[in-house]
């Protein structure tokens, strides 16, 4: 699963690893949370009325799930006990949620966490070395 | 025209809105809101299915080069920083939360 960040700092070509991540996407399987996909769009489009271009790129994409569903409370909860921070136990509830085995973010947030969780938290360049992109 | 009753479920908060919004009169009722908007959004998701698609570089490499022009036009030549940037997502996550998805669960204060 991909965070906000690495969408917005590989479009927008601020860091160079997100750059390559988003570059070989297509060779991952990966899972957006519709609340990722709600920040991506708000975000493009507030600064760069890209909002929906967003989706025709998601569109080209051969290995994408969204994940549509909300999860579930017990979750969140749970995440939130693990000391994220409301906003962010969702994102990790969804993770959990949908089985996805990496979260890729640049959010030092997420990186520092790592006990009670599902799933590893890593950022771009770890996952361009571990997954040999 | 013919209509079709439909049960929604929608968040309290943009019920309450839209209650507001009819009270003023920009809407008939709240039948009237929710036609409005399902055209909307229709239309807009007619316009997105109806473009070719393209191979995922294609895509990105022109989204990359929209999103270059418009940092040019706004005059954004100093990029914002990567904590700039990391601050202004966090506050954008904060906010999404806290007013369209924190509303359908039931957290404590």
């Amino acid at each position: 699963m991909l965070d906000t960040n690495e969408f917005i700092f590989g479009l927008t070509e601020t860091k160079q690893s997100c750059v390559d991540l988003l570059d070989n996407f297509d060779s991952l399987t990966a899972i957006i949370p519709a609340m990722i996909l709600r920040e991506v769009r708000t975000n493009l489009e507030s600064r760069y009325q890209l909002g929906k271009e967003f989706f025709r790129l998601l569109a080209a994409g051969k290995n994408i799930t969204i994940l549509w569903a909300d999860p579930p409370l017990e979750l969140i909860e749970k995440h939130i006990a693990l000391g994220f921070a409301e906003e962010d136990a969702a994102i990790a509830a969804a993770a959990e949620w949908a089985g996805a085995e990496f979260v890729i973010s640049e959010n030092r947030h997420f990186l520092q966490k790592s006990r009670g969780l599902t799933f590893q938290t890593i950022n771009a360049e770890t996952a361009l070395k571990w997954l040999r992109l | 025209m013919l209509t079709k009753t439909v049960t929604v479920k929608v968040p309290e908060y943009l019920y309450e809105e839209s209650q507001r919004l009819t009270t003023l009169g920009l809407f008939r009722d709240f039948s009237d809101l929710i036609t409005a908007g399902l055209r909307r959004e229709i239309r807009e998701a007619q316009e997105l299915l109806a473009i070719e698609p393209d191979d995922w570089q294609t895509r990105l490499t022109s989204l990359r080069t929209q999103i270059r022009k418009k940092q040019t036009k706004n005059g954004k030549k100093k990029k914002e920083t990567e904590a700039d940037l990391l601050a202004a997502l966090r506050a954008t996550r904060k906010q999404i939360w806290a007013k369209e998805y924190r509303p359908r669960y039931r957290l404590g204060a």
